[in-house]
């Protein structure tokens, strides 16, 4: 094969040739019967790839209907959308650390409210006994404890507020790498209620991690979004830089 | 910067949870809007799911780096010319819809001589490359990369270690593909 032949091949795959350009690659293939054999290989190849993207994102899209549809009549959607963060004298001082990113996540970090079983509520009922159990301890700051039994409850239930409780009680105790872990177990936290409460925790996470460049993507998304947790994340970014 | 650039820019970088959010975001508006063209709700929703991935790929290609009018106006125009296609085909007998298939895809050099059973073998074979050779590869027949930005982007020495690096994986793909 020619060098110009070759340069003419790459430029096709480039999208760069102009039209009298393709012509004469047109004609060059043609009488080369290699370098026809080697473009044509060429030519699947790039469509094998792109159909295999294809059917990733068409997959994934088909998932995330399936995720939505079964997640959104859940009563405790509307828990999670009235919730408001609130002042919890919890992880302010716990960190002696004077690093920035240190001091960053100890302003930040408060336990997310128990909007699913708050204790004083009467519509308890609804509520299982473990449920109740899980909460009471994520209530009355026992992380282990409460790690432990939303754990079971997302093995039993795998639904999100249990996922997300996890997350929160195992930062409350201190685990971040594991908080993360947890975070990203879950593919795609997009049809979830607790979308950008778990996206919070988990930059926070990184944070604490002095992961910087892992936090930032996080936060952006959430300062994109309408969710109340936007502004929270512009201060932090706007701190960071 | 507004959001939908934001968006783009998020894309561009292969963020696939910005894809999601923009999906759900729009499917429901997208359902009602298209019920001027089809009843289906199926067929909307499945070309919906295609529109998206033209999105994607548009961005990711770079063929879409800036917006002329709003995302949601962007998809929509997607989405309404593939139900128009759509509907166009379910009324043709199929001899016209593959005429006229031919003709849009003639741009493509010896789109003819493409072998399905081969790309089923490049598709197996690809599975079993290294993970650097899967990645150049892909920056370069998928994603549209040059050289140089293959370069940037794999912290490769230069163009020309790029170059020999895919001259070398593509003659061990076309070993395996003849192996498998």
């Amino acid at each position: 094969m020619t060098m110009k032949t070759e340069q003419l091949i790459e430029a096709y795959f480039l999208n760069k040739l102009s039209a009298d350009e393709v012509e004469e690659l047109k004609k060059r293939l043609q009488g080369d019967s290699t370098a026809k054999a080697d473009f044509i290989f060429q030519l699947e190849l790039s469509k094998v790839l792109q159909e295999n993207e294809k059917k990733k994102i068409k997959q994934r899209l088909q998932l995330l209907d399936q995720q939505s549809d079964s997640s959104k009549v859940k009563w405790w959607a509307v828990a999670a959308s009235i919730a408001v963060l609130f002042a919890m004298a919890w992880a302010l001082g716990l960190f002696t650390n004077t690093a920035q990113n240190d001091q960053l996540y100890a302003t930040y970090f408060q336990p997310y409210p128990n909007v699913i079983a708050p204790l004083e509520r009467s519509s308890n009922n609804r509520l299982s006994e473990f449920q109740k159990e899980a909460f009471q301890l994520y209530d009355q700051q026992e992380y282990e404890k409460a790690s432990l039994a939303f754990q079971d409850l997302y093995k039993k239930e795998q639904e999100d507020y249990a996922l997300f409780y996890l997350i929160v009680s195992t930062m409350g105790n201190k685990d971040y790498d594991k908080a993360i872990e947890l975070f990203k177990q879950k593919e795609q936290w997009e049809a979830s209620d607790f979308e950008f409460p778990a996206k919070w925790y988990a930059a926070l996470a990184h944070l604490k991690l002095k992961d910087k460049k892992e936090a930032v993507p996080l936060l952006n998304e959430i300062k994109m979004s309408d969710h109340t947790l936007s502004k929270s994340a512009e201060k932090l970014l706007a701190e960071l830089n | 910067m507004d959001k939908d650039n934001y968006y783009l820019e998020q894309l561009k970088n292969g963020n696939q949870k910005v894809l999601d959010k923009i999906y759900l975001t729009y499917k429901k508006e997208f359902l009602f809007f298209a019920k001027k063209y089809t009843q289906d709700e199926e067929t909307i929703v499945d070309v919906f799911q295609d529109s998206m991935i033209v999105l994607y790929e548009n961005v990711r290609k770079g063929k879409l780096t800036s917006l002329n009018s709003s995302l949601k106006t962007y998809l929509f125009s997607i989405g309404k010319y593939k139900l128009y296609r759509f509907n166009q085909e379910n009324q043709k007998n199929t001899e016209d819809w593959k005429n006229e298939y031919r003709e849009e895809v003639n741009d493509q050099l010896f789109e003819e001589e493409i072998n399905e059973e081969r790309m089923r073998k490049i598709n197996r074979a690809f599975e079993q490359l290294g993970k650097k050779c899967k990645q150049l590869l892909k920056l370069f027949y998928y994603r549209g990369f040059d050289l140089e930005e293959i370069k940037n982007e794999m912290n490769l020495e230069n163009k020309n270690t790029v170059k020999s690096q895919k001259s070398r994986c593509l003659s061990h793909l076309r070993k395996l593909t003849i192996n498998s």
